[in-house]
């Protein structure tokens, strides 16, 4: 039997576009899925529980939490990026038990659009990043999380 | 007044009668018939809050008005003038009558056009006016009044869904926040939970209320916020655990009423923010449960997967196992077998399930199987025999005599 991946996937249309992916992953015995909806909710259950892969969509809503204030500005909407530069970033003292997961980026965005991901804080392998398109099927998207975890 | 206008040298009845014909006209038109019209823009039940929270401001105004009206009278008596204004030029008084019926025309027309033009805001208002008097009552006294909270309850049950209901619940979100950020010593989670239920949860779950799947996704959130907030910023005990329990009732609540109305997302959604709470395995069950007596199984999947997370963690190889971790066992493993009774594919996955399960207590089949004993004394003590069969039948099959 394979080992268990503790999933987390943050994305705000994971109750709309993305249902049948997001079912999809209830029924493989491999994969224990967790979401969040916001950039707020990602961080409360990132800074509580550890995870194996953590898959973030870069166009996120902040949620309720004041922390976002500073990246309110100038209409911004990448909060996934601002989630991802707070943990593995400023906050990075506050997430040890996420010494060992593997993040990945599932967006709407092309690779070219962020190439602030691949920078400090961030250092996201370029393979970890999916671009969405609607041809993308559930087993390719499960595939993905599996070479995450694997990287 | 009529007295006023007795002595010869006083206003003549000419004037008298266009004065009061202004002040009649003025008071019927000009502020009468808008308020009263304004008063229709306002839902029956919204009617005495919003008197009582707004309703000063056209009684202020037309004080300021009558005043003013009066002034005209007082300043068209000779015998005042000659005291007020003693030798004045003779246009002095015109000009003086002229300007404050300008400024009383002016000022009813002014608050005739606001109140058209923001009468698409009442209840956004009225939201905002009531947490600001929350906020600052509690500034003042270190509480809420209990008349504020009637009145969120109130809103709750009377708001129309949609757009004015998520400013009500943004307005909850705002007072909530403000309170969870009081130090620990001093913060009021009894308070907090109140508002939690009576006016965030009610306002989804009101019998009443008609269903709008974002004012359920926002009512979750906040309740999840909560959660998250008071788990990073209490060190523990009761008080914590008394707003744990009320946000898993509020969730288990937003969940049911949303599979009532086949809001399969809102349902989801619960049972996600429900799995990230302690201690909340029987409201997952419940609503994994309730789902298969709709006839809907993708929720029951979703608490199956999280319950079994919570089990997979909780039993291992020689370690005790708590209560709450039990009870855990005990939903995760009545949801499977009601999912088993289901036939086909569903009882495919159901033994998918329960095969990661018996790996785990490979070693220990006995151990394994008064887990099953246990699981259905705990549904047949509280009478959901249905789930108690669907698991002593699920152990007859795994363990055959």
């Amino acid at each position: 039997m394979r080992p268990t991946i503790k999933l987390l996937w943050i994305d705000d249309n994971l109750f709309h576009d993305l249902t049948e992916k997001r079912m999809a992953l209830y029924m493989e015995d491999d994969i224990e899925p967790h979401f969040a909806l916001d950039a707020t909710e990602a961080f409360y259950r990132l800074r509580n529980e550890p995870f194996d892969v953590v898959i973030v969509d870069l166009r996120l809503p902040p949620g309720p939490d004041d922390m976002w204030n500073n990246y309110r500005e100038n209409n911004f909407q990448k909060f996934g990026y601002a989630l991802l530069n707070t943990v593995l970033g400023p906050q990075k003292d506050q997430f040890d038990h996420l010494k060992e997961t593997r993040f990945g980026v599932f967006t709407i965005e092309a690779q070219e659009e962020n190439p602030e991901l691949f920078d400090d804080p961030i250092h996201l392998s370029e393979k970890n990043f999916k671009m969405k398109t609607h041809a993308y099927h559930e087993n390719a998207f499960i595939d993905f999380i599996r070479h995450v975890h694997r990287r | 007044m009529i007295f006023l206008f007795q002595h010869p040298d006083f206003l003549n009845e000419e004037w008298l009668a266009t004065a009061a014909g202004i002040a009649i006209t003025f008071v019927v038109f000009i502020m009468g018939v808008p308020a009263l019209i304004f008063q229709t823009f306002i839902a029956g039940g919204l009617r005495d809050v919003y008197n009582e929270r707004l309703g000063g401001e056209w009684a202020r105004l037309f004080k300021i008005q009558m005043a003013l009206i009066a002034l005209i009278f007082l300043l068209g008596n000779v015998e005042f003038d000659k005291v007020l204004f003693p030798g004045h030029s003779w246009w002095f008084f015109p000009i003086c009558v002229s300007g404050i019926l300008f400024i009383v025309l002016f000022l009813g027309l002014r608050s005739l056009v606001k109140n058209f033009q923001s009468s698409r805001n009442i209840e956004k208002k009225l939201s905002e006016k009531i947490t600001d008097d929350a906020i600052a009552h509690f500034e003042k006294h270190k509480t809420v009044p209990a008349k504020d909270l009637e009145d969120l309850g109130i809103l709750a049950r009377e708001l129309q869904s949609g757009r004015v209901k998520n400013i009500f619940l943004e307005q909850c979100e705002r007072l909530v926040e403000y309170l969870l950020n009081i130090p620990e010593e001093n913060r009021d989670t009894k308070l907090i939970g109140e508002i939690l239920s009576d006016a965030v949860c009610l306002s989804v779950t009101y019998d009443g209320a008609q269903f709008n799947n974002e004012n359920m996704r926002k009512a979750l959130d906040i309740l999840s916020f909560t959660y998250s907030h008071i788990l990073h910023h209490t060190t523990g005990g009761a008080s914590s655990s008394y707003l744990n329990t009320t946000i898993g009732n509020c969730m288990k609540e937003i969940g049911i009423k949303a599979m009532t109305k086949d809001d399969l997302p809102a349902v989801m959604d619960a049972v996600e923010k429900l799995s990230a709470i302690e201690a909340t395995s029987k409201e997952m069950f419940i609503l994994g449960n309730e789902a298969l007596l709709q006839g809907h199984v993708e929720p029951a999947v979703a608490a199956i997967r999280k319950l079994g997370g919570k089990v997979r963690d909780a039993f291992l190889p020689g370690q005790p196992v708590d209560y709450e971790d039990k009870r855990a066992f005990y939903f995760w493993l009545g949801l499977v077998a009601k999912v088993y009774q289901l036939g086909g594919f569903a009882q495919n996955f159901a033994q998918r399930r329960l095969q990661t399960a018996v790996a785990q207590f490979d070693d220990a089949r006995d151990e394994l199987q008064t887990l099953f004993k246990e699981t259905q004394k705990n549904f047949y003590q509280v009478a959901d025999f249905d789930t108690a069969d669907a698991v002593k039948n699920l152990e007859e099959v795994l363990f055959p005599e």
